[in-house]
C-alpha cells in the first residue's frame, strides 16, 4: 500500500510541475491574479483525490483545464452575486481614487471580459482562453476531447458568441 | 475544391494547416471572391475578440511549478489529503443500484402523453450501458456516503413499501411460488446451492428544482441548468420481488471465482408525471455524469427512455460489450483482471418482461457457456 501510495504521489507530482504554470496562466486571465493562485491550489487539491490508476489512465490535463474553467467561472459569478449585495456605487467611487484613469479603464474592460466569460458555457470560455494564451489546435483538442480538425469550427463559433454576448452586456460602444 | 468550410478556413487564418493542404486553400481562396469575404469577415471577429482578451494577460503571477508545488504541499497538509481506497469500477447492480440509477440518471422520458391525468407507468424492457466519467463528481464527493447526492436522497427519497428481510427458499418451486413468477435455472451448473428470495419495496421521490440545481451548483457544474418542468414532479418506483440463486462455492471461502450469482426480476415500474419533461431533466443529467452538452443531447434524444434502464458505467478500467444470450441481446460488462483483483462480471438482458443477471468474479467464459443451458 505505502508503495502505491508513493507512485501515485510520484504521478501526482509529475503532472503538478507538468501543468501548473498553464494552469495558473488560465486562472490568472479569467479571475486575476488575486484569486488565481488560491483557485489552482484548490483544482490541484481535487485532482489529488483521484487514485494513482486514474491519474495514470485519464487525460489529467484535460480535466485540469475543465476544471479550473469551472472553478474560475463559478468564482466569477460568485463575485458578481456579491457585488449585487454591495453599495457599488461607493465602491467604483473609491476604485475611481485609487489611481490613474488609464488603469481604472483597463481594470473596467478586465471586468467586463470577464463577466461576458463567466455567463459562458465553461468548455467555450475554456477554449477561448486557451487559445487566446497561444495553445495549439493539438493542445485544445486534446483537452477538451475533440479532434484537432474541429477546434477551427469551435473557435469561430465560441468567438461568435462572446461578441454576441459583449455587445448584448456591454454595448455597441465597446469595438469589437 | 469546393470551397472550404469556415472551419477549414480558421485553421488557415491561425497557421494550423501546412503542405499541400494549405497550398490548395490558399489558391482556392486567391481565385473566389466570396471566400475571401468570409476569410476576412472571420478576420474580423477573431482579432476584436482576441484583443478583448489580450486585455486579461497584463497581469503578472509567479509561474515557478517546483516552489508552488512545496507550497501546495504544506497548504494541503493541512487539509488532511487523503486518497480514497483503491475502489475498482463495478457495474450498477440489484436493484437498490437501480433506484439510484432513476436518480442519478433520470433515465425516463415523458416520451408518450397517454393519459392526461394519470401517471405514466413505464417498464423496463432493454438494458443499455452507458459509460460515464464520474470522476469530477467523486473529487467533489459528491458520490460518496455524505456526499451531495445521498444527502439529496435522504432528504427526497420516502420509502412507501419498507422489504422484509431476504428468505430463503427450498427449491426452485418454492421460489417461483413465493415470488409470483416462473424461475428459471442454469442446468448446466447443477443444483443451486443457495436459493434466495428478496421482497418487494417502493418509494417515492418529489424533485425540488431549486434543490437540485444546488446540488448540480455545488458539484461545481453551474452550467447545467435543471429544466423547470422538474419542480414538484412526483416519481414512484416499485420493485417486484426479486428470486437469486446461487451456483458453485459462495461463500467466504477463497474459491469466489467459482460462485455465480443468478439473479432474475420482472421489471420495475416507475411511474412519472406526463408533464414532467425528462428529456431534458435526462440531458442534464447526463451532463452531470461528465457527458459533453452535444453528446448527452444526442443520447438524450435518441434513446427510448420509456423502456430502458440505463446503466452508468465508470469507464476506467470496465468494458462492455453486446452478446447474444437467451434468443436476445444481452450486455455484458468486465472488469478486468488487475493486481490482487480477479476480474469481475456482469450479464444483463430483459426477456418476456423479466430482468435477468447473471454476474461474479474471474472471468465470464463459464457464465457465458452456462446461459447456453437456461431452462
Amino acid at each position: 500500500m505505502r508503495v502505491v501510495e508513493t507512485r501515485a504521489q510520484s504521478e501526482f507530482e509529475a503532472i503538478f510541475l507538468e501543468h501548473y504554470a498553464a494552469v495558473l496562466r488560465l486562472l490568472v486571465r479569467l479571475v486575476g491574479a488575486g484569486q488565481a493562485e488560491e483557485l489552482a491550489n484548490e483544482v490541484f487539491f481535487r485532482l489529488s483525490h483521484h487514485s494513482e490508476r486514474w491519474l495514470l489512465t485519464n487525460n489529467a490535463g484535460g480535466w485540469l483545464y475543465r476544471t479550473a474553467t469551472r472553478a474560475g467561472i463559478d468564482a466569477l459569478r460568485a463575485t458578481a452575486r456579491r457585488a449585487r449585495y454591495e453599495q457599488a456605487a461607493v465602491t467604483e467611487g473609491k476604485q475611481r481614487e485609487a489611481g490613474p484613469l488609464e488603469d481604472v479603464l483597463r481594470e473596467e474592460h478586465r471586468k467586463n471580459v470577464r463577466a461576458v466569460l463567466s455567463s459562458m458555457k465553461p468548455a467555450k470560455a475554456q477554449l477561448l482562453l486557451m487559445r487566446s494564451a497561444g495553445s495549439s489546435y493539438k493542445e485544445i483538442a486534446g483537452s477538451l476531447g475533440v479532434a484537432p480538425g474541429g477546434v477551427g469550427t469551435l473557435l469561430n463559433r465560441a468567438e461568435s458568441e462572446f461578441r454576441k454576448r459583449y455587445l448584448k452586456m456591454h454595448g455597441e460602444k465597446e469595438k469589437l | 475544391m469546393s470551397c472550404p468550410t469556415e472551419g477549414v478556413l480558421r485553421t488557415v487564418l491561425d497557421g494550423e494547416v501546412r503542405g499541400s493542404e494549405l497550398e490548395a486553400a490558399e489558391k482556392h481562396i486567391g481565385g473566389c471572391e466570396r471566400c475571401g469575404l468570409r476569410l476576412r469577415s472571420i478576420e474580423a471577429q477573431r482579432s476584436g475578440v482576441q484583443e478583448n482578451l489580450a486585455a486579461l494577460q497584463n497581469e503578472s503571477s509567479t509561474a515557478d511549478a517546483r516552489f508552488a508545488y512545496q507550497r501546495f504541499q504544506q497548504a494541503a497538509a493541512g487539509r488532511a489529503v487523503r486518497r480514497p481506497p483503491m475502489v475498482w469500477p463495478r457495474p450498477a447492480i440489484g436493484w437498490a443500484a437501480a433506484a439510484v440509477v432513476v436518480l442519478l440518471v433520470l433515465a425516463l422520458s415523458p416520451g408518450r402523453t397517454w393519459a392526461q391525468r394519470v401517471l405514466s407507468m413505464l417498464r423496463v424492457q432493454k438494458v443499455a450501458v452507458l459509460p460515464v466519467d464520474l470522476s469530477e463528481l467523486t473529487a467533489q464527493n459528491a458520490l460518496g456516503h455524505g456526499g451531495l447526492i445521498a444527502q439529496f436522497m435522504s432528504d427526497n427519497v420516502v420509502i412507501t413499501m419498507q422489504p422484509a428481510k431476504p428468505a430463503a427458499a427450498a427449491d426452485v418451486a418454492a421460489a417461483g411460488q413465493a415470488a409470483g413468477f416462473a424461475v428459471r435455472t442454469l442446468d448446466q451448473l447443477g443444483t443451486p446451492g443457495k436459493i434466495s428470495v428478496n421482497d418487494q419495496g417502493a418509494f417515492q421521490m418529489t424533485l425540488n428544482r431549486e434543490r437540485l440545481q444546488a446540488l448540480v451548483d455545488a458539484a461545481g457544474r453551474s452550467d447545467i441548468q435543471i429544466p423547470a418542468s422538474a419542480d414538484g414532479s412526483l416519481l414512484a418506483v416499485h420493485v417486484p420481488k426479486m428470486v437469486l440463486l446461487q451456483y458453485g462455492n459462495c461463500g467466504k471461502a477463497a474459491d469466489t471465482q467459482n460462485c455465480i450469482n443468478f439473479m432474475q426480476v420482472p421489471s420495475p415500474t416507475i411511474s412519472v408525471p406526463p408533464s414532467l419533461n425528462l428529456a431534458a431533466l435526462a440531458e442534464s443529467a447526463l451532463q452531470l455524469a461528465g457527458m459533453g452538452a452535444a453528446e448527452a443531447h444526442t443520447f438524450a434524444q435518441n434513446v427510448d427512455w420509456t423502456s430502458t434502464l440505463v446503466i452508468p458505467l465508470p469507464q476506467a478500467g470496465a468494458s462492455f460489450r453486446t452478446v447474444p444470450v437467451d434468443g436476445v441481446n444481452g450486455s455484458l460488462i468486465e472488469s478486468a483482471p488487475r493486481g490482487n483483483f480477479v476480474g469481475h462480471y456482469q450479464l444483463i438482458w430483459v426477456k418476456n418482461g423479466i430482468v435477468y443477471s447473471l454476474g461474479g468474479q474471474g472471468t465470464s467464459e463459464r457464465a457465458l457457456a452456462a446461459a447456453e443451458s437456461l431452462s
